[in-house]
């Protein structure tokens, strides 16, 4: 053992001390097998920059992910202490559903004729949303924290 | 299952074993709370980043290229994340978990340790950057973590982690004694 290597396992003592790992969060970790969903790209996402001439409107969140000639929006609103609101657009509109998952849990909603979806109050935490249209194959956002 | 590497348990996990996956989890689970911490989340958020990056995980098991890099990738995939949902909750009053502490009096932090050395070590650590923080904290619980994983990790040149490492190491040995002679 180094001298460097004795502090930091009494680092490592300490913050095990302080802050520990939750230990529900070992049990939360369980494998999933991968799907055959076809991964949308992330084109923006306020959070990590909001489009020049808007500022962050209230606690909404707004992403927009392609694939092909496919474009779905998101607008995300937090409810303090209820959950998340989901609202969508798919363009274009070809009817079909979204279906939204979290990792105990998930919902399917239908796309109107215009290509319109919401989802409302689902929990806070790991979200993932997968678009299902007729003939064509799922696509999904992949998973993110909101 | 702890002698394997970590390229082998990813190959066992692409066949869904359930053992496999499991000792990936026990041996990554601090550092990924460690890496969600040290962005600055609070509790609920952290867990949330664990969980994100279990679950991505298992997606893109099939799809990580160089399964010996697993720590690397694990660690980058939850600070990003981390990082995006800092500002996520940008509008929220932001949580100093890591902030100096008090000197006066006790933290709620300094009630749980058992020994003095410890809590002294606690107050150093708090002195210390950012990215000293940052990068102590993942060598502490990851003795085995190549600088290019932590150096990826942390988003500091591979060829300065070294000596970043060691002078983040020097400064926090010398404020330990510094509050011995206090």
């Amino acid at each position: 053992m180094t001298p460097d290597r004795d502090l930091l396992d009494d680092l490592a003592a300490v913050l095990d001390q302080v802050d520990p790992v939750p230990p529900h969060l070992a049990e939360a970790a369980a494998f999933r097998p991968p799907t055959a969903f076809v991964p949308l790209e992330w084109t923006t996402d306020s959070a990590v920059a909001v489009p020049a001439g808007k500022r962050g409107a209230g606690g909404s969140r707004t992403l927009r992910f392609t694939a092909g000639t496919t474009t779905v929006d998101l607008r995300l609103d937090t409810v303090d202490g209820l959950g998340v609101r989901a609202l969508g657009l798919v363009h274009p509109p070809r009817g079909g559903s979204v279906l939204v998952s979290w990792p105990s849990g998930d919902h399917v909603a239908d796309l109107d004729h215009i290509g319109w979806f919401r989802a409302d109050l689902v929990p806070p935490g790991p979200l993932r949303f997968v678009v299902r249209q007729p003939g064509l194959p799922d696509l999904t956002t992949g998973w993110f924290v909101q | 299952m702890e002698e394997l590497t970590n390229a082998e348990l990813v190959v066992r996990a692409r066949l869904h074993d359930q053992a496999a996956w499991r000792e990936i989890v026990r041996r990554h689970l601090p550092l990924l709370w460690s890496a969600a911490r040290t962005a600055g989340l609070r509790e609920a958020d952290a867990a949330d980043v664990c969980q994100y990056t279990w679950l991505t995980l298992s997606e893109s098991l099939h799809r990580i290229r160089e399964p010996a890099k697993l720590s690397g990738w694990l660690i980058t995939t939850a600070r990003n994340e981390a990082l995006r949902v800092r500002k996520v909750r940008g509008r929220e009053l932001p949580v100093d978990l890591w902030g100096p502490p008090e000197v006066d009096y006790p933290g709620p932090e300094e009630l749980v340790l058992d020994s003095e050395r410890a809590v002294r070590l606690w107050r150093a650590f708090g002195t210390l950057t950012d990215q000293c923080r940052e990068i102590l904290r993942l060598v502490a619980y990851a003795p085995g973590l190549s600088y290019q994983d932590v150096a990826g990790a942390v988003g500091v040149p591979v060829g300065n982690l070294g000596s970043t490492r060691s002078r983040c190491l020097a400064v926090l040995r010398r404020r330990v004694e510094a509050e011995v002679s206090v």
